[in-house]
């Protein structure tokens, strides 16, 4: 090959690097932007500049007198809204990652975070809290056991997959059985209950990001950067194993191995995030599709493109529904698919390459 | 003429006699056993409320002169520790320190507010838990946040307090004739009225917003927050329905006094207790409560004498009654039914108002949930409550559930009281005898229509009406000619049942 073909190339292979980079960058632009906005949204008028003032007096230490207007302005600030956003940021990334991870170990496109049943155990989780007024474990929460129930379905696929074939497919019908399951479980409870208890299990589903404190969100940054790290250092791994089960263990990977470790780390994200926020659904199906169309199929760089994306976008969609109404009246799941769904579209038609 | 006097003493012994007989065959006897009568659960007309803030010595429904006497006498005599409100500074001590408070709370202004303890009651679940811990409430207050139910606002209009009002919390909207004032409180967006102040700071009565309601706290100086006595309901934190809710204590750290209230109380010692609170709180004209008081005792006397007199003795069988307090009713476009119904249990409100107005109670062996107001869910159209033998079922609705019905207008189909249908499978159904009753009502109001439904022999339509009609004018502020043109049940017939 003579140098200008390899220089060519390289400047080829270069600009493709930076695309990826690029768009990382980008939507870690955005989020940014995102913050700085939704961090003024809220019913509760505070100017721009009074926003800024309370998070940075609050950096530098300095306390507003109690039950003064900057009192105030912090109690709401740094007590309601950056909680929430830094919780729709988190949860951006955990479900996106999730995704995009899922569909990789998967080798199937429509695989997302819920396909392993976690959302149905939560649910199901909630539903017998709710509508028997039942606590499992009476010390917890009921995040906490919407967090223990959503574990179970993974539980169970993880001990039963290497009893029987242990391949892909077992896995998803795995998953996909023990989620009609625990639906079916959820619906006897349901059908037994008032108009009332139904709509306040309604509610939950469709997700809401308002009830998050600071020691919480810590558990949950805890869970999801690490969870997404992991997925990371595992994403050279992933990329291997979309040749196939046979031709990655040829290359020395322990395939059921690392395909037990991602749904285990998988399914503690989401489970995570379902407890506190609901079930908030097209982050974790649609987004890793997105990010696909602009820059492939790469996990080491896909993995951490959703993270970004995933972030921004939900926390985009949570500042519509919290600008539409201050008291959790629209739910950000519907505004995720109402603004999602034609995005995608728009890029799938702009992009005729395939994405999967 | 010997002939003649005994003919006249013969004839007048035997119109008498006659008279003797035919009242002794015309008197009316008792048709049922008396001890089949259940009289014990009929309200107490000897309502002595008290007024449950330290600084109340005498225990009476308002802080005046009297107490700071009662008080001084008592610190002569050495009995003022017995007092059990005399500590009015609560300082842990009663001495002059406390008359000195009572003077201050008696001139408690904007320029000089004070604070006052009172008792808070919670409950917990059906029954009332008295606390010791008495909370605090800075006083005169021009500026509140409260639960704007149906119960609540009808609480708040004895005293005429309106404008008071700056911020709500709400599930759905209250009837529009009998609390016309309070309608600008549900708007529920930014979008609903153009250039309209928002009040609402929760989506349902026992959930705020800490967001909206600093806007309030700051914007409308807003210092209080006044809601229902349901410590598991009202301001117990985030539910999943609605995460976004404080707990009482973040009412606190807020910089807000909270008071609690049980406005549907049949306990009307409570009730007026309550509004005691209220009306020394905001500052409002308190005589309001003895005129209550002297009106609820006379009244509930007067429905305890009629039943005493008549179903207690045997005259008159008592009912059998159930007290719905929910149900539902559909069916699908296949014509699949979809309905589910519930009976309140002993301890609820709505079950102590038919049982005030001379209900029996006849489900003791039903096996009631501790601390819930009502049964489980039945889908079965009431057939659970055959072995109950229940003669009579009201369903007491408030706000989308019973809104005020004139007399005069079409009952519309949209109104949900085809719901009754859930119970289209009792007795109390096939004889007619099913009924849902306005809950916008005051409870003792609650209890006139309730006897008039259960015993139209003795209280009569035109005896609620008149009833309504006077209580309505004297503490609600609202003209005969609604009331008069109103209906506040509606019958199977109504309801084309």
């Amino acid at each position: 090959m003579d140098d200008s073909k390899f220089e060519q190339m390289k400047a080829e292979y270069n600009s493709h690097i930076f695309r990826k980079f690029g768009f990382i960058i980008l939507c870690i632009a955005f989020m940014i932007v995102m913050i700085a906005i939704s961090v003024n949204i809220g019913g509760y008028q505070i100017s721009f500049m009074e926003v800024y003032r309370t998070i940075f007096d609050h950096i530098l230490g300095v306390v507003p007198e109690e039950y003064s207007k900057e009192w105030y302005d912090y109690q709401i600030v740094w007590n309601n809204r950056l909680p929430r956003i830094l919780f729709a940021i988190l949860s951006g990334i955990g479900l996106a990652v999730s995704g995009a991870t899922m569909q990789s170990v998967m080798k199937n496109p429509l695989a997302e975070p819920y396909t392993t049943g976690v959302s149905s155990g939560a649910c199901f989780g909630v539903a017998i809290s709710m509508a028997l007024g039942v606590s499992l474990f009476p010390s917890l929460n009921m995040g906490a056991e919407a967090f223990i129930m959503a574990l179970i379905p993974v539980a169970i696929i993880i001990i039963m997959s290497p009893k029987l074939n242990n391949s892909v497919a077992t896995v998803i019908l795995i998953g996909t059985a023990l989620t009609y399951m625990f639906n079916a479980f959820s619906t006897f409870l349901l059908v037994t209950t008032d108009s009332e208890t139904l709509a306040a299990i309604y509610k939950w589903q469709v997700g809401s990001f308002s009830n998050i404190t600071w020691d919480r969100l810590a558990i949950i940054a805890i869970f999801v950067i690490a969870g997404t790290i992991i997925i990371e250092i595992l994403s050279h791994k992933l990329n291997i194993m979309t040749l196939g089960d046979n031709a990655a263990q040829s290359l020395g990977i322990n395939v059921r191995r690392i395909r037990i470790l991602c749904l285990l780390v998988m399914a503690i994200m989401v489970a995570c995030i379902v407890s506190y926020a609901g079930i908030i659904g097209f982050v974790g199906l649609i987004c890793p599709h997105m990010i696909r169309l602009i820059i492939g199929s790469d996990n080491r760089f896909l993995i951490p493109a959703a993270s970004a994306f995933g972030a921004a976008f939900l926390l985009f969609s949570d500042s519509c529904a919290k600008w539409l109404s201050s008291l959790d009246m629209v739910p950000v799941g519907a505004i995720c698919g109402l603004i999602g769904a034609p995005l995608f579209l728009f890029i799938l038609m702009h992009n005729r390459r395939n994405i999967w | 003429m010997e002939k003649k006097a005994v003919i006249a003493i013969v004839a007048i012994v035997v119109v008498f006699a006659a008279i003797v007989c035919v009242g002794l065959l015309t008197q009316e006897k008792p048709k049922y056993d008396p001890a089949d009568v259940d009289l014990s659960q009929l309200a107490s007309a000897d309502i002595n409320p008290c007024l449950e803030v330290f600084g109340n010595v005498n225990e009476d429904l308002v802080i005046d002169d009297k107490d700071v006497k009662a008080l001084e006498s008592a610190l002569k005599d050495g009995t003022a520790k017995n007092l059990r409100y005399a500590d009015a500074n609560f300082d842990g001590v009663v001495d002059k320190n406390d008359v000195e408070y009572i003077k201050k709370i008696m001139n408690a202004s904007f320029d000089n507010p004070v604070e006052i303890k009172h008792i808070q009651r919670y409950s917990d679940g059906d029954y009332y838990v008295d606390t010791s811990k008495g909370r605090t409430t800075t006083i005169p207050v021009n500026s509140l946040a409260v639960t704007a139910s149906a119960n609540m606002l009808t609480m708040f209009k004895h005293l005429g307090i309106c404008d008071e009002i700056k911020a709500v919390a709400w599930y759905s909207k209250v009837d529009q004739t009998l609390l016309a004032d309070y309608q600008k409180f549900f708007i529920d967006s930014k979008f609903d009225v153009e250039g309209s102040p928002v009040y609402r700071v929760g989506g349902s009565a026992g959930y705020f917003s800490e967001e909206m309601l600093t806007k309030h706290i700051v914007n409308d100086g807003v210092t209080t927050l006044i809601t229902a006595d349901n410590a598991a309901s009202y301001l117990n934190g985030p539910s999943k329905s609605y995460p976004y809710g404080i707990t009482e204590d973040r009412a606190y750290e807020l910089g807000l006094d909270v008071i609690r209230v049980a406005p549907a109380a049949t306990d009307f010692e409570s009730f007026l207790a309550d509004v005691a609170l209220i009306a020394l709180v905001t500052g409002k004209d308190s005589s309001i409560v003895t005129d209550l008081q002297s009106w609820i005792s006379s009244t509930i006397k007067e429905i305890n004498n009629k039943l005493t007199d008549r179903v207690g003795k045997g005259f008159v069988k008592q009912i059998s009654v159930g007290v719905s307090s929910s149900n539902s009713y559909s069916v699908t476009s296949d014509g699949k039914v979809e309905t589910s119904n519930y009976i309140s249990s002993p301890t609820s409100d709505y079950t102590k108002v038919a049982m005030a107005a001379g209900g029996k109670w006849v489900m003791q062996d039903y096996p009631w949930k501790e601390g819930s107001s009502s049964s489980s869910k039945y889908t079965d159209l009431g057939k659970w409550l055959e072995p109950y033998h229940l003669n009579t079922i009201i369903a007491i609705k408030t706000a989308s559930g019973f809104t005020y019905y004139d007399k005069d207008a079409t009952l519309s189909s949209t109104v949900p009281w085809s719901c009754m249908m859930a119970f289209s499978d009792t007795e109390a159904f096939y004889n007619d005898h099913v009924y849902v009753l306005s809950g916008d009502l005051p409870v003792i109001l609650r209890i006139v229509y309730a006897a008039n439904l259960l015993y139209p022999e003795i209280f009569s339509d035109s005896w609620a009406e008149k009833k309504n009609i006077d209580y309505s004018e004297k503490f609600l502020g609202i003209s005969s000619s609604i009331i008069k043109n109103g209906k506040f049940y509606v019958t199977m017939e109504d309801m084309g049942l």
